[in-house]
């Protein structure tokens, strides 16, 4: 394991998440490692039970009990996010880092109007002077967003989806953080909404220097929107690197396959394929990779030996035994 | 529609909800064999004439008049507060009794049910937030404490308390020996009379509101407009009170509002058990003494009382949540 990167805004290293259960522990997460430069968007692809959004929320240490961190670290701007006491808690979370979450209602006080919920995050940081600056401030806050000042004064079941989740994106910039980490932000949406929100918050991005955590299901998707982008499978990582050249020539079996299975917008028409069989229990790992018992080029080291990430590439590894470029080596 | 056309349509069906109850008030004692008349002059064993009988039928408004007649006569009558004559304490008024009821239960059950209400409330959200002792021994005690059957519940405390220790008085609402006027005397006694019967009806309605507030709370709690008012550093004080409390309260206002609409029926059980001149103490000596009259008045206000206790309810959520205001 190395040490964190000096100058990411997140760091997260050999990340293991456990759900306690019962019978045992599932592993949801197991030896993730990765790094958010400032100012960069990370797409994190993965298909439900991957373990992405387990990851989201222990960035940010989020996660509720069963769940809990087992091993590794995760840096946010120079600080041990694991080792924070309540205090740096709460001074590391909204100020530094924030998050979008999924649910765009769930993720609001039904009972409070946008204003109300702007206006406590905001005073929770900071003192205003009175009402009138903390409205001003909120009204700034929705204008980044595109949303009108008279969305101040009204309920989140008055607001559309799209509304809702520009809420959301205000709220999770209110203190102007350096990393924002959304998970599927646009899954409930429609695909129109989804493409002027994730343009928004690109434009966004790019006038407020803030990096993205970006986590999807929709992998052309990350491929559109991030500079660099990470796939899991089964609680891996299993490939990491700059989202064009991946598009063009993916390293990993896996990440291959889910390109052949979704059609392409532009260029010639080609069959699509999927990926045979199902993703592994996570409650029965099975030894070597996981990915093994659905790949087409998996050989019998692939299911003994866990395959650690080789470079294929600069700044580009695919945690696969079969995969091109350097030798292995352990390096993340 | 604005939040007031709907609360003006929501108060014109209970002014329908009422009318019908008023006019079953009219209608049941009608279409049961007999009238308060007879009932008073069967005691009387026939040895009444005939003039005595069509005096009597006067005075309690027996009339053979056409239905239409009598029924403009019956609103006529409820628009003066004219609910007619007890038979059993005859010439009283009804309304007379019912008023004079109407404070003590009022004091008793009314300020008792707010009391469990808040009380419940407050302990179920501290046993969602803070689990611990308060979740593992207090709640299933409070609810295994509102198991018991009322009336087992109210005769042994009267009988640990009342007649054992003496802590409290054994019946009755005020002291007699003190001269009904609004003294300080006067009004301690009136405290330490409605002590122990609220004590039991808060003892065995607080273990409900606790359980119901800490289930919808346990939910709230796992939502993630809470996970994220924590994670966005809000003030615990404030998590609590608009982000957990506001939405946890709403599923149980409507019941709330059935129990206070309730009140006015009496906490029968408790004004029974001790001698406590409510509303429900008097429901029980007009259906022992057949007392129509009174019954049917009685019906009336209890009615009325639930009507308006939903309204107030209606008014309670229009209020607390905001998605009732555009529906």
């Amino acid at each position: 394991m190395t040490a964190p990167r000096v100058g990411s805004v997140l760091s997260v290293r050999d990340l293991e998440v456990r759900y306690r259960g019962p019978d045992g522990d599932v592993c949801a997460v197991d030896g993730v490692s990765f790094d958010v430069r400032p100012g960069e968007v990370l797409g994190l692809a993965g298909e439900s039970g991957s373990g992405k959004s387990t990851l989201a929320h222990a960035a940010l240490r989020l996660l509720r009990p069963p769940a809990v961190i087992t091993r590794g670290e995760v840096w946010i701007d120079g600080e041990d996010v694991l080792a924070l006491g309540p205090g740096g808690l709460a001074r590391l979370r909204w100020r530094t880092a924030s998050i979008v979450l999924q649910n765009a209602l769930d993720a609001l006080n039904p009972v409070l109007t946008v204003h109300e919920q702007l206006a406590d995050t905001l005073r929770a940081h900071a003192p205003f002077p009175n009402a009138r600056a903390a409205r001003l401030r909120a009204e700034e806050l929705l204008a980044l967003v595109g949303l009108g000042e008279d969305t101040l004064d009204r309920w989140p079941h008055q607001l559309s989806g799209g509304q809702r989740q520009r809420v959301n994106i205000a709220l999770a910039l209110a203190l102007r953080p350096k990393l924002v980490v959304m998970d599927e932000p646009t899954t409930a949406l429609d695909v129109v909404v989804q493409r002027e929100l994730l343009q928004r918050v690109l434009q966004l991005r790019d006038a407020l220097g803030f990096a993205v955590l970006f986590i999807t299901h929709d992998l052309p998707l990350l491929f559109d929107l991030a500079d660099r982008v990470g796939v899991l499978y089964a609680g891996r990582l299993a490939e990491l690197g700059p989202a064009a050249a991946m598009r063009e020539n993916p390293a990993h079996p896996y990440t291959r396959g889910l390109l052949r299975a979704m059609p392409p917008l532009t260029g010639p028409r080609r069959p699509l394929a999927g990926i045979p069989g199902a993703p592994p229990d996570p409650a029965h790992p099975l030894p070597g990779c996981r990915f093994a018992p659905r790949c087409a080029v998996a050989a019998a080291r692939c299911r003994t030996e866990v395959p650690f990430a080789h470079a294929v590439g600069p700044g580009w590894r695919a945690a696969c035994h079969a995969a091109p470029g350097l030798p292995a080596t352990r390096s993340p | 529609m604005s939040a007031l056309a709907w609360l003006a349509r929501r108060l014109g069906l209970y002014a329908v909800a009422a009318w019908a109850a008023l006019t079953l008030g009219f209608a049941l004692p009608r279409m049961v064999p007999g009238d308060p008349a007879a009932a008073l002059l069967a005691r009387l064993q026939g040895k009444a004439g005939p003039e005595a009988i069509a005096a009597l039928r006067a005075a309690l408004g027996v009339s053979d008049a056409p239905l239409v007649e009598q029924y403009g006569a019956y609103l006529l009558a409820l628009t003066r507060g004219d609910l007619g004559v007890s038979v059993s304490r005859f010439p009283t008024p009804v309304a007379e009794l019912i008023g004079g009821a109407l404070g003590w239960t009022l004091l008793l059950a009314g300020v008792s049910v707010a009391i469990s209400f808040v009380l419940g409330s407050a302990l179920g959200l501290a046993a969602a937030w803070r689990g611990g002792v308060l979740d593992t021994v207090v709640g299933p005690a409070l609810t295994l404490l509102g198991a018991f059957p009322y009336f087992w519940l109210a005769m042994g405390a009267l009988h640990v308390f009342g007649f054992g220790l003496g802590w409290f008085p054994l019946r009755h609402a005020w002291d007699t020996s003190v001269a009904p006027a609004p003294t300080l005397e006067f009004g301690w006694g009136v405290v330490r009379h409605a002590a122990l019967p609220a004590l039991t009806l808060v003892g065995a309605s607080v273990g409900g509101w606790m359980l119901g507030m800490r289930t919808s709370a346990r939910s709230i709690l796992a939502t993630d407009q809470v996970l994220l008012a924590r994670a966005r550093g809000l003030p615990t004080a404030r998590v609590v009170s608009a982000y957990v409390l506001r939405n946890a309260v709403l599923p149980h206002l409507t019941g709330f509002g059935m129990a206070l609409g309730f009140v006015v029926s009496g906490a029968l059980l408790t004004e029974v058990v001790f001698s406590y001149p409510g509303e429900g103490w008097l429901l029980v000596q007009a259906v022992r003494a057949q007392d129509y009259p009174l019954l049917q008045g009685l019906v009336l206000a209890i009615t009325l009382a639930v009507l308006a206790a939903n309204a107030l309810v209606d008014v309670l959520t229009l209020l607390v949540d905001p998605r009732t205001r555009a529906a």
